[in-house]
Parts: structure tokens; C-alpha cells; sequence
């Protein structure tokens, strides 16, 4: 939408700045019908709005209506070391950045920091030539100097020195929490370099006391989005923290890795208590790394407190009683739902549409797991769903045949575990984002199911 | 936001926009066709849904047919429209928390846009795109963008001119001196 309003006042000021430019929209006979030629600046600047940074320079000398109307709609850029230094020069970025005088936001976190003379070089030809420039997402802290007005996310730092006067800063990446304090060991102070943030990152480590988390949540009560990657903490430490965490009510978005391997936990308790606080959160996605069957039991009970998620991303290794998910009958608000599982028996009675009457985008994992037919059925009655990903040991072509006779798929969705690589701890969320992207995801229309496919 | 939180957003207003479908009203294409289509679904067209707004009672809506002036909305371009608001009417409305403006653009098409969108007739194509733009249709005018702009990737400029008849209106000296400029985009990785 915003897009559209955005073409109109460009267009507008394109007629004013090209005088005696065709305008195509007063004549269309003039025009085949099968001819490009015959769109207006502001409907074709809106067609190609869809192209590549590159398809646009590619598509530079099409035509001069074109030329015209190809760079306006450029928002953002993301270099990287490829484009960057493979590609680009500095004579290079200044023309991209005259012709895209509209670009706001630039996204460099993928860059090294040994590249950081070179990216504040990149920065001000951009700023020099953007006026609208406002958002920097950058991925190391040095010299960022007189950008500090502009960064408004960090990817990951080791410096903070300069922290504090981001004060734009909405979303940040670090490897502990004690990264966003300044600790002066003289007076043992600890002063907060972050506030505000909007999206936060970090490694719970057993250094990071929850005083430090204490002080973080205090000032960060905007937070919509953690990240938190823990290993084996003791109980105390664990209930501490999700009673911190709790504080924080804004929260949307929680991804919580967590690898336990001792039996002595509340985990559910704790999850508990962020479930009943936190009532704008929308999203979860738990990474269990325990073999403690209990452990995962006691997590899924806790679901029940977290019946207002939009989106449910569960990862646990322990294999789980074939009941234990009972407590999804009561996310009725779900959309979105990955399930991966180390579990040979499952009923999923509460995958149906009376339990998940929203549901769009399905997804089980699960290597030793063979689906039923009763489950298959189940899942093509899901009359909301765009788009289902299973992978299962089962081969069993009655199973997928049972599935695709009763929803018409023309090609076998079901994959052989064998060629999943399995990842938990540190890693599981990014492996948890992959799968999205997996080759094997069907869409099917939302609302005629997949009887249209 | 918190208010909404504690009862299931919207189904009342799912059940209206279902009911409101059911009755129909007529769309007057600039050849003078004259089709049926769902209230809910024309009113993903904003100029439609405002036209039928200015007009008030039920009554008239359903009897007069609405005109499309626009050249562009032929009967066939105005067939294909239907079909596809009819076929969108009751998409899930988007959900701002997580679904940015940019992971939008850069969403693929689905499979029943793709097969809609993917017309021979090159000059009906541009009509449904011209027409849905014409009647504010947001929704399809990016389907249509983003169906050109895939047949656009990767190809020369004079692969795109030919596809999409576009006439070459630059000198053969401002080409090559556009085409000198933007060598980059050719260097190899």
C-alpha cells in the first residue's frame, strides 16, 4: 500500500521535473495493445518495482520511460562481501546511489569486520546521496563515528564503547549479555549501553548473573522480539531468569534454545509464568535439547498457558508420550505450526480443523515417525491450509497415497529422513528457519483447500 | 492490541463479509458487457467499493449496473477480475506483526496466481493489469507486477523489448553509454 501512495507522489514529481515527457496515459490508442508502451510512468514504475537491484541496471536502457521510472521505487540495499568487493567499486556505488536517491535503509550485517574502513567509506557516499537515508544495519561497532545517529541494528559485536550513542538502535545481536553493559571492575558498577531495543539477541551464560538480566529488562520494556540461547542451568538460574523474562509484556516474539541434561528442572513452571506475563506474545519457537522425556512432557503442558500464539515452532529431541501434545487442542489461534519430533508414536488427533480452525502453514518433522493413514486424512480436512511440509521415515506408499487421493496432489511431498541433517543447541534456530525454505513445501489455496491444486 | 487479545479476532466480521458475498451486484465492462460478481469480492476494488459506498441502499447496488469506463476493462479483462476477486475475497487479512511490506514483495506467487496470471494473450494481460490498476486493486496489480517482472530476470535489454513490445527510444550512443555505465552488473563473480 505504502508502495503505491509512494509511486503516485513520484510520478507526480517526475511529470513536474520532466516537462515535455509523453504522457502516455493521454493517448493510449497510439499504443498496441500487447506494448508495455501503452502503461503510464506510475503503473510501470509500479511493474517494475518487483526487480532485482541488478534486472533494474540490466533494464536501464529498455526504454527512456524506463529509465525513468526503474530506480525510484529502490528502499533498500544489502551489501555484502560479494557485491561488495567482487563486483563494486567506490565509483560504482556512488552512480547506484545518485540513481537510487530513495533508498532509506541499508543492511550490511553479513559484512566482515576487517571491511569496516571501507563500509564507512560505502556509508558516506550513501548518506551523501540519499536524503532519506534512517536505517543502518550493521555488523561491528567500530569507528562507527558519526553514523552512530543512523545505526539502527547491530548484528554482532565485540566492542561496545560506542553502544550507547546509537541511540537509534532497535535490534541488536550479541554474544553475552554482559556485551551490552560497560563494567568498570573498579567500582563494580555496571552501567546499561542499551535501551529500547525492539529486537535483542544473546547466549545465556552462567557469567551473565540475572542481576545483569535484572537491569536489561528494566530499561528494555519496548522489546518485542528475544532470541535466547541457553545450555544447562541449574534450576534456580533457569526460574530466575523466566521470572525476568516475564517482565517483559510487550514481547511478540520468543526463541527460546535451550539444552538441558539434568532431569531437576521447572521448566514448565517457568514457561508458565512467561505465558501467563507476556499476553502479546504471538510467536514461540522452544528448542529442547534433552534426551529427559519428562522434561519435554512438562514443556508441552505448558503450552496450555500460551493458547493466544499465532505461530507455535516446537523442537524437542526426547521422544514424547503419544499424548503429550494434548495441549495444542487449546492454541486454537495458531496459523503457523512446525512440529519436529523424535518420536516413533504419535496420534495427532489434534491436528484437525476443529482444533486448528486458522491453520495455513503445517509443518512435521519427525526422522522415526510413520504418519497414519488416520492422521494423513485428518490433515487433508484442513481446509485453511497454503502450504504443508512432512518429512517422515515413512515410505509407505499407502500412507502418501492416502493423502494424495484424498487431496489431489499430483507429486509425493513425503521425504526420507536420511537426508535431514539433524541440529539442536546453539544452532537449532537457524536450522529451524532453513526448513521453511525446503524445496518440498506445497501451497494450495487457502481456501479451497487442496482439491484446486 | 490487548483488548483484542482475549476473543478470537475477527470471526464475527468473517461471518458479514461471507454473508455480504452472497448477494451480487453487476459490473459493466467498457465493451458493455455486464457480469455478476460477489459484494465482498468487487469490493476488493477500491473504486468499486467506493462507488458502491456513494451509492448507499442495497437496492440500487443490485439492480444498476456498476460502469467501468476505462478502455482497458474489456469483457475478458473483466471476466479474469472476477474470477480472481472471487477467488481472494475472504484471504486471511495481513498480519502486520510478522509480515513486513519487503518479505511481502519478495514472496513468490502461489501456485493458483501463477497459473491465473499466466496468459497467452500478451494484450489481455496488459488489459488485466491496466483495468485492475484502473479499479484499484491492489492485490492483482501485484500479482500481475510480479508475473512480468519473473519474465523479466535475467534477460537484455533487447530480450525484454521484444517480450514485452516495448519501443527503443534511445539513441544508439545513449545506450551504449548507459550500458558502459552499468558494465558491473555483467563482471563476473
Amino acid at each position: 500500500m505504502d508502495m503505491i501512495q509512494q509511486m503516485k507522489h513520484l510520478k507526480t514529481s517526475l511529470e513536474s521535473a520532466n516537462d515535455g515527457n509523453k504522457d502516455n496515459k493521454q493517448q493510449p490508442q497510439m499504443y498496441a495493445k500487447n506494448s508495455m508502451d501503452r502503461f503510464g510512468d506510475d503503473l510501470c514504475a509500479l511493474i517494475v518495482s518487483y526487480l532485482s537491484l541488478e534486472d533494474r541496471f540490466r533494464c536501464e536502457c529498455v526504454s527512456k520511460q524506463f529509465q525513468r521510472t526503474v530506480f525510484g521505487s529502490v528502499v533498500d540495499i544489502t551489501l555484502n562481501e560479494k557485491t561488495l568487493y567482487k563486483k563494486l567499486n567506490y565509483q560504482i556505488l556512488t552512480r547506484i546511489a545518485i540513481k537510487c536517491p530513495n533508498i532509506r535503509s541499508i543492511e550490511m550485517k553479513a559484512l566482515k569486520s576487517k571491511y569496516s574502513v571501507e563500509s564507512l567509506k560505502v556509508l558516506d557516499i550513501f548518506r551523501d546521496n540519499c536524503r532519506h537515508l534512517r536505517q543502518i544495519y550493521y555488523n561491528f561497532r567500530k569507528i562507527i563515528g558519526e553514523f552512530e545517529s543512523l545505526i539502527t541494528g547491530i548484528n554482532s559485536a565485540n566492542e561496545n564503547q560506542s553502544l550507547d550513542r546509537c541511540l537509534q538502535l532497535s535490534r541488536l545481536r550479541v554474544n553475552s549479555l554482559s556485551d551490552v553493559f560497560h563494567i568498570s571492575s573498579a567500582d563494580v558498577s555496571q552501567q546499561l549501553l542499551a535501551k529500547n531495543l525492539h529486537k535483542f539477541s544473546f547466549n545465556y551464560k552462567s557469567s551473565d548473573n540475572n542481576v545483569l538480566l535484572s537491569a536489561f529488562v528494566a530499561h528494555n520494556q519496548s522489546l518485542k522480539s528475544l532470541v535466547i540461547v541457553m545450555s544447562d542451568e541449574n534450576h534456580e538460574t533457569l526460574t530466575e531468569m523466566c521470572g525476568q523474562l516475564s517482565r517483559l509484556t510487550q514481547l511478540r516474539e520468543l526463541n527460546f534454545n535451550i539444552t538441558i541434561m539434568n532431569g531437576e528442572n521447572s521448566l514448565s513452571d517457568s514457561l508458565r509464568t512467561i505465558g501467563l506475563n507476556c499476553k502479546q506474545l504471538q510467536r514461540l519457537t522452544l528448542g529442547l535439547m534433552t534426551s529427559c522425556e519428562q522434561i519435554s512432557d512438562q514443556i508441552l503442558i505448558s503450552l496450555a498457558f500460551f493458547s493466544r500464539l499465532k505461530r507455535l515452532d516446537l523442537t524437542l529431541f526426547a521422544a514424547i508420550d503419544h499424548k503429550s501434545l494434548e495441549p495444542l487442542k487449546l492454541c486454537h489461534r495458531l496459523t503457523h505450526l512446525t512440529l519436529y519430533l523424535h518420536s516413533n508414536d504419535i496420534n495427532f488427533e489434534q491436528i484437525s480443523a476443529k482444533y486448528l480452525p486458522r491453520i495455513q502453514y503445517l509443518s512435521i518433522i519427525s526422522p522415526n515417525l510413520l504418519i497414519k493413514n488416520k492422521a494423513l486424512k485428518a490433515i487433508s480436512k484442513l481446509l485453511t491450509l497454503k502450504s504443508l511440509l512432512i518429512m517422515s521415515s515413512s515410505n509407505s506408499s499407502s500412507g502418501s497415497g492416502a493423502l494424495s487421493a484424498s487431496i489431489r496432489f499430483a507429486s509425493s511431498f513425503f521425504c526420507h529422513s536420511a537426508v535431514m541433517t539433524t541440529s539442536g543447541g546453539a544452532n537449532s534456530g537457524s536450522a529451524t528457519n532453513s526448513r521453511f525454505g525446503s524445496p518440498i513445501s506445497f501451497r494450495a489455496n487457502h481456501r479451497n483447500g487442496f482439491s484446486k491444486l | 492490541m490487548a483488548d483484542n487479545a482475549d476473543h478470537i479476532d475477527g470471526d464475527d466480521n468473517e461471518d458479514v463479509r461471507a454473508q455480504q458475498n452472497l448477494i451480487k451486484i453487476k459490473l459493466k465492462s467498457s465493451e458493455g458487457g455486464i457480469y455478476e460478481c460477489g459484494l465482498t469480492a468487487a469490493k476488493m476494488s477500491d473504486l468499486v467499493k467506493n462507488m458502491v459506498e456513494s451509492l448507499g441502499t442495497d437496492a440500487v447496488v443490485t439492480t444498476e449496473p456498476i460502469i467501468l469506463g476505462n478502455e482497458a476493462v474489456t469483457d475478458a479483462a473483466l471476466k479474469k477480475i472476477i474470477e480472481w476477486v472471487e477467488f481472494h475475497w475472504d484471504d486471511p487479512p495481513v498480519d502486520h506483526d510478522f509480515e513486513d511490506e519487503k518479505d511481502r514483495r519478495n514472496e513468490e506467487l502461489s501456485h493458483w496466481d501463477k497459473q491465473f496470471i499466466d496468459v497467452d494473450d500478451q494484450a489481455l494481460l496488459f488489459d488485466v493489469i491496466a483495468a485492475a490498476n484502473y479499479m484499484d486493486i491492489k492485490g492483482l496489480v501485484e500479482v500481475g507486477a510480479k508475473h512480468i517482472c519473473s519474465k523479466i530476470r535475467g534477460k537484455s535489454c533487447q530480450e525484454v523489448r521484444e517480450m514485452l513490445k516495448i519501443t527503443n527510444d534511445f539513441t544508439a550512443e545513449e545506450e551504449d553509454a548507459i550500458h558502459k555505465e552499468n558494465a558491473w552488473i555483467y563482471a563476473k563473480d
